[in-house]
């Protein structure tokens, strides 16, 4: 046994003389099997030095190119054509109830809730005139109810709206409120919106609150109402914006 | 379409109209055309939902609509106004660039309104069409704006313009629409091309009306009558056309001829049907406006895309001859580019036109003749600064040249006399020519370079004559650069020397210019150096690339398989026997610029795609701040409501947001030059 075993041994890896050839039973191997493999080359990084490449710093063109873009996006959402969805919206048949979807941390009604910007889940297309020809006829009655279906001109009833362009707003709207939002407010109310946590309802409770709140009653933010931005920026990073 | 795109698009309603647009609009760009029933099917949207959600789309042309004979609408989504969207900023600056202040607000307005009559635009800037000019009523003072939280910051447009008149708003009107960045809308504007055209055909009388000796015959006169009807939506009727057509065709054109075509035009639209006739010349002169003049309150104006993009790329051209010459060069080009813009309707126009050679055609094309720019241009002096002279009789480029080029371009030269196409050597005589004949008091002695062929340039030398032969020498050198900006006409016994731009070759040139320049910044030196070899020589063996780009085997092997990788290379398999052994194959690489630039385009919306959702995420990230700095209460009040920390994160968001919307802007650039120009 041992001698066959040392026969095997033996002749196993063969250098024949030309070149750096090495055989295995007359087969070439691929490799250098007396290799110094102590100091192997090492895998390629997984993480190799990578320099981020920067843009270059915006010119003073584009900075103005973009100013220009935000606020023309600034007005289109704050237009009665923008629409959020958002969480609350019923998409899809089954749609998710608005219990299963509430938040506790954030969806608590809050008293600055009166204040935040309000979103249409609809937009609100009877606001200006419409030139009813561009449009498809199935889409007339949407655009605005009272349309015949005449031509495609406007006709005399829907004369008395006119295009609201920010900046150019009546005198008294801009006196009442620059924010737009109070336009809807005032305008006839959607007999179909359905958002249950928007409306006045939500305000009206508010008020009640105001006047003889319990939260009040426990004194604890005593001199709320001015005060509160001092308060806030002495020390309130927690609780995000709700002062009251 | 691919799904980059599409996303893209989606991105950019989600981002200016909100989620009930964008929730449509996605599912017409995925799902095709759909009528209102479909949609309610695919988007789960309630009905009432679906017929608002399209009415926004179709005013803000973000859909075609087309009712089919069997009174059923279908919707189809409009991706170029979509992806336009991203342009919104560019288009209201260049409005202002060119047209002023009050012409951007407008510009602005009307992307907000989507398409507008005149007279409802007149009332919402709080005019009355019947109010009178100098009615104190008339004029509407600014409201003070706002808050530098809530991305008012912006508020310069409106600045100066504290009191606008009703002239002045019909003057804006009118400018655009001159200037071509607004035009009137039509119901062709809201159907797609295949229904446009559905619709010509319906118009246009069967072919049996056409009495053509043969069907053949009869079915060519239809199809050329169906792209006359076309074309009559898309530009105006044909009675405008017609009129237009002498400029667009720039045979006999003038300068004084063009203004009152324009101006002719002009009254046309202006004028309510039953107007006064006024003449033309009185309808461009007169700066202040009377009621006659103004447009007439039904016209419905919409953003002109097409123009835009024309602007754009003049734009981008300037900067371009800017970063290969000069500064003033490129002011030059500027003019060169204004004064043809105003015949350019859109960007790819030319290239519906089966190839125009590079022979006598291409005095179809608008031109420019020098001495209208003489006149346009004022500054001398610093047009002969950025200029360097020769010294002595150096000045021949030719003999500079590689002997091969040299000949190869007498060649080019006996082939063409009368036209220079865009190549260094005849251009460069006739430079010195120029000099050598206009500059008697530089007293250089080129007599020798004197060629019969120029002496034509004759003009009434008058002390302006320096600043023509700067002027001159300025396009001359645009000329002859690589990417050929202009394309120089020489005087002929009729015809001025004229200068125009063949856009196809320039543009190609332009692109191939972008891709190398990417290829280089993503792969390195070497591997530009590769890509350019192969798209000089065609499909290269591997071997002859070796010795071609003067690099070793081992190191050209990684560059090409990296470029093979990512696409931008490409490479042939070509057996030589049947065996299709690979050692009997040969290997050959090659570079196909279109491919290239397809699968740039691609990568480009797909990077576009990315900084949208960024966008997004870094929205999120402070999404309670932002909303808190919404509140009505905040607006306007921002130090006493917002804590420092709000404050900062606000403020870092505005740079975040400015620096993704950048980086938008600058890929939509390049996106322009791949695909729109």
């Amino acid at each position: 046994m041992p001698p066959s075993a040392k026969a095997r041994q033996g002749p196993r890896v063969k250098k024949e003389g030309k070149g750096d050839l090495y055989r295995i039973g007359g087969v070439d191997i691929p490799y250098d099997p007396e290799l110094e493999l102590d100091n192997k080359p090492k895998p390629t990084p997984l993480f190799p030095e990578y320099k981020v490449p920067t843009a270059r710093p915006l010119t003073a063109r584009e900075k103005d190119q973009i100013a220009k873009f935000r606020s023309l996006r600034d007005s289109i959402h704050n237009g009665p054509l923008y629409t959020v969805l958002g969480d609350n919206a019923r998409v899809g048949k089954s749609g998710n109830k608005p219990a299963a979807s509430f938040n506790p941390f954030e969806g608590m009604p809050k008293y600055s809730q009166r204040y935040t910007k309000k979103r249409r889940t609809i937009p609100k297309l009877d606001t200006r005139p419409y030139v009813l020809k561009f449009f498809p006829r199935e889409l007339w009655s949407t655009l605005d109810p009272t349309a015949t279906e005449t031509n495609g001109v406007i006709d005399s009833s829907t004369k008395g709206k006119s295009l609201q362009i920010p900046g150019y707003e009546k005198f008294n709207d801009i006196d009442a409120d620059m924010s737009g939002d109070e336009g809807e407010e005032k305008g006839p109310k959607d007999p179909d919106e359905d958002d249950p946590l928007e409306g006045e309802e939500v305000d009206d409770e508010f008020d009640d609150d105001d006047d003889g709140g319990d939260y009040n009653a426990e004194q604890y933010f005593d001199d709320g109402g001015d005060d509160a931005g001092d308060d806030y920026d002495g020390g309130g990073d927690d609780g995000g914006g709700d002062y009251f | 379409m691919s799904t980059d795109v599409s996303n893209l698009c989606v991105l950019l309603v989600e981002n200016l109209y909100g989620e009930l647009t964008s929730r449509i609009f996605r599912f017409l760009l995925r799902d095709g055309r759909l009528s209102t029933p479909a949609l309610r099917y695919h988007t789960g949207l309630s009905l009432r939902q679906v017929q608002h959600g399209l009415s926004v789309l179709v005013q803000q042309q973000l859909v075609f609509w087309y009712t089919s004979a069997e009174d059923s609408t279908v919707y189809e989504a409009n991706t170029t106004v979509a992806y336009n969207l991203i342009r919104a900023g560019k288009y209201v600056q260049l409005a202002e660039e060119q047209l002023g202040n009050f012409a951007a607000v407008t510009v602005s307005n009307l992307l907000l309104l989507g398409h507008a009559r005149v007279g409802d635009l007149v009332q919402a800037y709080g005019l009355d069409r019947t109010e009178g000019t100098n009615d104190p009523a008339a004029i509407v003072t600014q409201p003070s704006i706002k808050s530098i939280y809530n991305g008012s910051i912006n508020t310069d447009i409106f600045s100066d313009k504290n009191r606008i008149s009703l002239a002045s708003v019909h003057m804006t009107l009118r400018e655009l629409l001159r200037v071509g960045f607004v035009s009137l809308a039509n119901e062709s504007y809201f159907r797609s091309e295949a229904d446009n055209r559905t619709e010509a055909g319906k118009v246009v009388p069967p072919p049996e009306h056409f009495r053509a000796k043969s069907k053949r015959d009869n079915e060519a006169q239809r199809e050329t009558a169906i792209q006359e009807k076309l074309e009559e939506w898309k530009y105006g009727t044909r009675a405008e056309k017609e009129q237009y057509a002498p400029i667009v065709n720039g045979k006999k054109r003038q300068l004084d001829d063009s203004e009152s075509l324009q101006a002719e035009k002009r009254r046309r639209l202006l004028l309510p049907p039953n107007g006064h006739a006024l003449s033309a010349r009185t309808a461009v002169n007169t700066s202040k406006l009377e009621g006659t003049n103004a447009l007439n309150n039904d016209l419905v104006l919409c953003i002109n895309h097409d123009k835009f993009a024309v602007a754009l790329r003049n734009r981008g051209l300037t900067a371009l001859a800017d970063e290969a010459i000069c500064k003033s060069t490129s002011n030059i080009y500027a003019e060169v580019l204004r004064k043809l813009e105003t015949n350019t309707r859109a960007c790819k126009e030319s290239s519906d036109v089966p190839d125009i050679g590079d022979g006598p055609e291409l005095g179809d094309l608008p031109y420019v003749s020098t001495d209208e720019l003489v006149n346009v241009i004022k500054n001398s002096e610093e047009l002969s600064e950025t200029l360097g002279k020769v010294e002595g009789n150096s000045g021949n480029a030719t003999e500079l040249e590689h002997p091969k080029k040299r000949r190869k371009k007498k060649e080019l030269e006996s082939d063409d006399e009368a036209l220079v196409v865009g190549d260094a050597s005849p251009d460069e005589e006739e430079e010195d020519e120029s000099d050598s004949e206009d500059g008697d008091e530089s007293s250089d002695s080129e007599q020798a370079n004197g060629d019969a062929e120029y002496s034509l340039n004759s003009h009434p030398k008058a002390p302006e004559d320096t600043h023509r032969r700067f002027i001159r020498d300025h396009l001359l050198l645009l000329a002859k650069h690589p990417h050929p900006f202009l394309q120089h006409m020489t005087e002929t016994p009729v015809l001025p020397e004229r200068w125009t731009i063949y856009y196809p070759p320039l543009m190609k040139s332009i692109i191939h210019h972008v891709l190398l320049q990417i290829i280089t910044t993503r792969y390195g030196q070497p591997a530009a150096r590769l890509t350019r070899l192969l798209s000089e020589r065609g499909k290269v063996d591997e071997k002859n690339l070796c010795s071609l780009s003067l690099l070793n085997q081992k190191s050209m092997r990684s560059y090409l398989t990296t470029l093979h990788k990512s696409g931008m290379i490409q490479l042939q398999e070509i057996p030589r026997d049947n065996s299709r052994n690979p050692q009997r194959t040969l290997y050959l690489w090659y570079f196909d610029a279109e491919r290239c630039r397809v699968k740039i385009l691609q990568e480009t919306y797909k990077t576009m795609v990315r900084c949208l959702q960024r966008v997004r995420v870094e929205g999120d990230k402070v999404k309670g701040t932002l909303e808190k700095a919404s509140r009505t209460d905040v607006i306007g009040r921002e130090e006493e409501f917002l804590g420092v920390q709000e404050r900062e994160a606000l403020e870092k968001w505005r740079q975040v947001e400015e620096r993704i919307w950048g980086e938008l802007g600058r890929l939509d650039e390049l996106v322009g030059i791949l695909r729109d120009f």
